[in-house]
């Protein structure tokens, strides 16, 4: 084991992208939590998709890298409008007990998501090596360019996403309906609406994450199942409905992940991630930073 | 019975199947009709018993008809653990926890390749030693797979019953409250924890008593067997047969793997076809096919607004209990709780 500079400063960027992608997708899924009380098990797909339509965007239209991602990003919108309209809006007709109804009908379509990407696309895996070709020098430390521009539209993603819940009337709106859905409908709030666009909007992440991370992660049916589980982890860790916080606890455990693999090896990383959480469950379950309400 | 009309051994596999993950589906529905505890990580339960049981008999050579035994109890151990780790959860919670401990329970045994040898597969799992009963030998490891069928029959209508005698007592009433409305039901003095151990713990036993039936019943185990996809497929007759009912997964079992055989071309999509059943019965058929089938013998029109409610007062005043398998209103109140307090 030598602690080479160069070496630790790879774990730490690299870190450091995995870190804001699981942040990315667990601040839509801590949304989503924290709005609606529901675990979207779906949200996992979602990021297989984003991974899809940034690569055929890529390959088929040629657009460059970030308009791809931004394409994903987009089309993710629209497709969790979907998915909220089409599987989780009848639910919440029917009866106060929709709840666990929603959970399987998530776990279902995440289901029907899945293989539908298998029967369509196959099952090999499709990619890019890099988006952009190049190497910077950093102090004495080679990083690719490529690894640079990830963190880069990660971080503008995330300060979008924030600017987006703070600053804008639609986010006030969700905020509320997250603090105390009966007020926010005395003040007006189509909650139904709401409801749509927040799980368009944690969408739209989990397709960015998709996007971003397809040279590292490339794009196959069952990509999105790691990710997944890192975001679960991810908004425990960070408290549930807490976003920022679950942004800062995926690149906690990005970083922590990374330097874990390159110490113990590739074999400990998925049972470090679930016996994490389980531990958190058992003593903490308000996560490290405490949950939104 | 079947078997005396039929020798086809093809046939009895499918029934073999049907009735295998028919009373999986039904002690799931235990936890998760009843109690409201979502388990997705019944795969995980159910693979550790098989293992169990299978590695039970092949290295310390206990008799199959002992270690399934065994397996049923290290399941309900596991279980014990589990639920004990979601006991103040949500809901929301409980599903995650599940499904992280059966995807640890899934990597743990394909990683400790000296034990289980991984994803290379258990094979070489003993079947069931012959026996003799009351003077009638029965060969367990012939061709024939008739004895299995009355096996998996035997375990399927004891467990049943067992279950309905369950879910009809004052507790299986308590499992219905805790579901309900916890906070209300611990208000008035039901200790959920021991009762919600106690469903999980049942449909853990089973679930790990099937498995091990499972593995000497195929002779080989995968780590597949603890994953997702098996655990969706339960779920899938749980939620199609009608949940909260102990004959519903036994049907939905009976459809999904019937139809599955029938639409043999189709296979590789049978998962999507899972799922979309899944969301579909979910958004329009709540009570499932069991629902749609007492409607047909005259009951009540299927409700659309999901499994029957209750309020948990009212369960606490005085009752009358009318015992009915297919009438759905098992209880009626005779003189409803007067309202207490502001609400």
């Amino acid at each position: 084991m030598f602690f080479d500079p160069i070496v630790l400063l790879e774990f730490l960027v690299y870190g450091l992208i995995i870190g804001a992608m699981y942040g990315l997708m667990g601040a839509g899924l801590s949304l989503v939590w924290g709005v609606m009380d529901i675990c979207n098990f779906a949200h996992g797909t979602l990021y297989m998709f984003g991974a899809y339509v940034t690569y055929f965007a890529f390959f088929l239209w040629g657009l460059d890298p970030v308009l791809s991602i931004l394409s994903a990003t987009l089309v993710l919108f629209v497709i969790g409008i979907a998915v909220d309209k089409l599987t989780l809006l009848p639910l919440r007709r029917k009866s106060r007990e929709w709840l666990t109804a929603a959970y399987i009908s998530t776990l279902g379509l995440a289901v029907v998501l899945e293989n539908t990407a298998l029967a369509v696309w196959g099952g090999h895996r499709k990619g890019v090596a890099y988006y952009y070709a190049g190497i910077v020098d950093f102090v004495g430390v080679r990083i690719s360019v490529d690894r640079i521009v990830i963190l880069m539209v990660s971080l503008a993603v995330m300060v979008g996403f924030w600017l987006i819940l703070e600053r804008t009337r639609i986010g006030r709106a969700i905020r509320s309906v997250a603090q105390d859905k009966e007020a926010a409908m005395l003040v007006g709030v189509e909650v139904d609406r709401i409801y749509a666009i927040t799980v368009g909007l944690a969408s739209a992440l989990a397709g960015a994450a998709g996007g971003l991370l397809l040279p590292i992660y490339l794009a196959y049916p069952t990509v999105g199942q790691d990710p997944i589980r890192k975001a679960f982890t991810v908004v425990i860790l960070g408290g549930l409905g807490n976003v920022q916080g679950a942004f800062l606890a995926g690149v906690i455990l990005g970083i922590v992940g990374s330097f874990a693999t390159g110490f113990l090896g590739a074999a400990v990383e998925g049972i470090i991630t679930f016996a994490v959480l389980i531990i958190l469950l058992l003593f903490r379950p308000t996560g490290l930073f405490g949950q939104a309400r | 019975m079947i078997p005396l009309i039929t020798n086809d051994q093809y046939f009895l596999q499918v029934l073999i199947l049907c009735l295998m993950y028919g009373i999986l589906a039904s002690s799931w529905d235990l936890a998760e009709g009843y109690l409201g505890l979502v388990n997705f990580g019944y795969a995980g339960i159910f693979g550790l018993g098989a293992y169990a049981s299978a590695l039970l008999a092949m290295r310390a050579g206990v008799s199959p008809w002992l270690s399934i035994l065994f397996g049923g109890f290290f399941a309900t151990a596991i279980g014990v653990v589990v639920v004990s780790s979601c006991m103040r959860l949500s809901p929301g919670y409980v599903a995650i926890v599940t499904l992280a401990f059966a995807e640890i329970a899934r990597l743990v045994v394909t990683r400790w390749v000296e034990l289980t040898r991984g994803m290379m597969a258990l094979w070489g799992i003993p079947p069931f030693p012959n026996i003799t009963i009351g003077g009638v030998f029965i060969d367990m490891s012939g061709v024939d797979r008739t004895p299995y069928y009355y096996l998996i029959l035997a375990i399927t209508l004891i467990s049943l019953v067992f279950m309905r005698k369950l879910v009809d007592s004052r507790t299986g009433l308590l499992f219905l409250s805790i579901r309900e409305d916890k906070e209300s039901a611990e208000g008035l003095g039901v200790d959920t924890t021991r009762y919600k151990t106690l469903g999980f713990g049942i449909s853990s036993f089973i679930a790990g008593l099937v498995g091990g039936f499972f593995a000497h019943y195929v002779n080989t185990l995968s780590p597949e067997m603890l994953g997702i996809p098996i655990t969706v497929q339960v779920a899938a007759m749980a939620v199609i047969g009608g949940r909260a009912t102990l004959f519903g997964p036994l049907l939905g079992s009976f459809v999904l793997i019937i139809s599955g055989e029938a639409l043999r071309p189709i296979f590789e999509y049978r998962m999507i076809l899972y799922g979309l059943l899944i969301i579909l019965f979910l958004t329009f058929f709540p009570e499932g096919l069991a629902g749609i089938w007492r409607y047909l013998l005259g009951g009540k029109r299927p409700s659309r607004r999901g499994m029957i409610h209750f309020d948990v007062r009212s369960l606490f005043s005085k009752i009358t209990l009318k015992r009915s398998l297919l009438n759905r209103s098992i209880l009626s109140t005779k003189q409803v709780c007067e309202k207490v307090g502001n609400e």
